[in-house]
């Protein structure tokens, strides 16, 4: 699981009331090397909840990130390189993400998050 | 036939006159003789692509299904390169130095086709749908070459200029030739020996298409496949229509095996996709749906098991993705469920399996899929994003039956074939209208413009589709094809064989 998608992610539980942000305990993490492209960045910058990315982050072991984002953003390269790193190329590979109302815990296994719920956990149901 | 809209405000509304002033370079465009259907929307999406308007580039009206050739203008060669390696279905991209309507007349029309004595060249003889012999190609040949004298040599291995002369002949809606003017053992056929071409073209080549990658990508090289991996070619075609390029940010909702995605990564997506399914996902040691991303040295998608009727509980953003493209689960090849049950059997899960436990899921009525994927789009996507899904359907399936949305505007409906009487479509809906939370029930209930009856229609699609396989393989039967139609390996061969005839129309 990329940081970005960890970014957009909450928990889906019938019982969570926001369910976000999930909390993250990484077992394994694999760094990948993507290519950076700045139009990219910028474009999923403008949906990244920044304090969520900051925590996220530091649950992984990456303490370097500012507490606000700079404000010459647009201008700064290394700055806009490091946040394509955390965003697409540090990668939960096993671990488990919890959900901060009701304590639920998704295992992501092989790189693979396992939102799938029981019966008593969703929505659209009959019981 | 391909279908825009009338709803659209196409662009094809605009002037279609200046397309061609006597004055700029004209191109020849010369699609594959596949995918017919599809060969405009996969056009019209590359040039969009590049921010070109198609009726800027071509008159909508030279446009015609059974033409392999379209004659368009483009800003500059540079464009017109690029547009060329971003289609499917394009094979090459001419530029044009005479068109005619027969030899002598493209002949008269040529102009000289190289400019000093150390151009080297040659000359290449094309026939689309229909046969010359050597020494009638090299006769007409010749009628070019003695017109223009070229004073450089000739050098068969990579000559700075290759004139093509290319003499186009009608099919019939089937796709075969109208005319052949040589029957199967090569006799001539009297009646067509004289025959007209549609169009005579003398032109060089100039830039090839985007078909490499078809090849180098197909399924045949991939280690992980189930049996929902949609073929390489389609799955190309679909990410282009969804106007897929290097940075777009992708979902496929029901990814499965993951082909589309990893199409969509080979043109340069970041890519997402769910699915309910975690053995589809994981696979049996062959490495799961990463597995290709791994061999190929693709970026990896990000892949999560996820039930896509809760995907609004389960992704808080909206308005992320350029493009969301997909194969949805219609119960034919790989049936729809959904979480949780509707009966009461529901036993507690011992906590040594909590670990392994597959929760229960209901049946997924296909109406619902379609209304919650449109809903998934309508949410998900950037405003001008694209959604494209196949639906299996009958041959005279009606458009109007399609679910709608009231963001999403229908852009292309195209058909493929699959036998006499079932195919498949290609919908492609563009995102016109920015989301509102407050009224995603209400959208939704809107979905089937014929309220219920359309969305019983689809639900039947599966019966349908049923009952139609069944009458083509009477039918195949009574033609001796022997049984199932798309399942025997002799009906393969067969297929195999009529792409080979195809090809060689082209070639
Ligand atoms: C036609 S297949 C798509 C195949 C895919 N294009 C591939 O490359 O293999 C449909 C997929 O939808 C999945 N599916 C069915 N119901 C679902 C649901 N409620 N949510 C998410 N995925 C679902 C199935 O497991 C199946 O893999």
């Amino acid at each position: 699981m990329k940081l970005l998608t960890h970014n957009h992610l909450r928990s889906n539980v019938r019982t969570a009331t926001t369910g976000y942000p999930l909390i993250i305990t990484p077992t394994e993490i694999r760094v990948t090397d993507t290519e950076y492209n700045d139009k990219f960045v910028k474009h999923v910058m403008q949906n990244v909840n920044w304090p969520v990315l900051v925590q996220a982050a530091s649950q992984c072991g990456i303490t370097t990130l500012p507490p606000t984002i700079p404000p010459n953003l647009t201008s700064d390269t290394s700055f806009l390189q490091a946040l394509h790193h955390v965003l697409v190329n540090v990668n939960v590979v096993s671990g488990v993400l919890k959900c901060p109302d009701t304590g639920r815990e998704f295992s992501i296994r092989d790189g693979i998050c396992d939102f799938m719920l029981e019966e008593e956990e969703c929505e659209n149901v009959k019981i | 036939m391909a279908s825009q809209p009338s709803t659209r405000s196409s662009s094809s509304s605009a002037s279609t006159a200046s397309t061609a002033t006597s004055t700029a370079t004209q191109y020849l465009v010369h699609f594959v003789h596949r995918h017919l259907d599809f060969r405009k929307c996969d056009f019209d999406s590359s040039l969009i692509a590049q921010n070109l308007s198609p009726s800027s580039i071509y008159a909508a009206s030279n446009f015609d299904m059974l033409r392999p050739f379209l004659i368009c203008t483009f800003p500059d060669d540079e464009t017109a390169t690029k547009v060329a390696k971003s289609t499917v279905l394009i094979k090459h991209i001419y530029k044009v130095n005479s068109v005619g309507e027969t030899t002598e007349d493209c002949v008269a029309k040529s102009k000289p086709f190289t400019s000093s004595p150390t151009e080297s060249w040659k000359i290449v003889f094309d026939t689309f749908a229909s046969k010359f012999t050597k020494s009638e190609q090299s006769k007409i040949m010749h009628q070019f070459i003695d017109l223009h004298k070229p004073s450089g040599p000739v050098k068969m291995k990579d000559p700075t200029t290759t004139m093509s002369i290319i003499h186009e002949y009608p099919v019939k809606i089937s796709g075969a030739p109208m005319y052949p003017r040589f029957d199967h053992s090569g006799s001539p056929i009297p009646s067509n020996v004289d025959r007209p071409p549609l169009s005579v073209y003398f032109c060089s080549n100039f830039a090839a298409g985007g078909r490499d990658l078809v090849e180098k990508y197909t399924l045949k090289k991939r280690t992980y496949l189930g049996p929902t991996s949609m073929d390489n070619e389609l799955s190309l075609i679909m990410c282009n229509a969804a106007l897929t390029r290097p940075q777009s940010y992708v979902l496929d909702p029901f990814v499965g095996t993951g082909s589309i995605l990893f199409s969509a990564s080979v043109l340069g997506g970041i890519c997402v996709g769910t699915d309910i399914d975690t053995r589809v996902l994981k696979g049996k040691g062959e490495g799961g749906v990463m597995r290709n991303f791994l061999d190929c040295n693709l970026p990896l998608p990000e892949i999560i098991r996820g039930d896509n009727s809760l995907h609004s509980r389960l992704f808080r953003s909206r308005e992320v993705y350029d493009s969301i493209i997909t194969d949805p689960p219609y119960g034919i090849r790989a049936g729809a469920r959904k979480s949780g049950t509707t009966e009461d059997r529901r036993k507690p899960i011992p906590d040594e399996h909590r670990h392994d436990h597959i929760p229960q899921t209901q049946v997924y009525p296909v109406g619902d899929v379609m209304a919650d994927l449109l809903t998934v789009a309508a949410r998900g996507l950037k405003v001008g994003g694209r959604l494209v899904y196949l639906i299996p359907s009958l041959k005279d399936f009606e458009e109007g039956d399609l679910p709608t949305h009231e963001c999403l505007e229908l852009e292309w409906v195209c058909y493929q074939p699959l036998g006499l009487l079932l195919g498949r479509r290609m919908v492609v809906m563009k995102k016109v209208k920015g989301w509102v939370e407050e009224k995603e029930e209400e959208w939704k209930e809107k979905c089937w413009p014929n309220g219920k009856e359309s969305a019983d229609k689809v639900e039947k699609l599966r019966e349908q589709m049923a009952e139609a396989a069944k009458k083509e393989r009477a039918e195949g039967e009574k033609q001796g094809w022997g049984g199932k139609l798309h399942k025997t390996k002799k009906q393969r061969k067969k297929e195999m064989r009529n792409e080979v005839e195809l090809k060689k129309f082209t070639d």
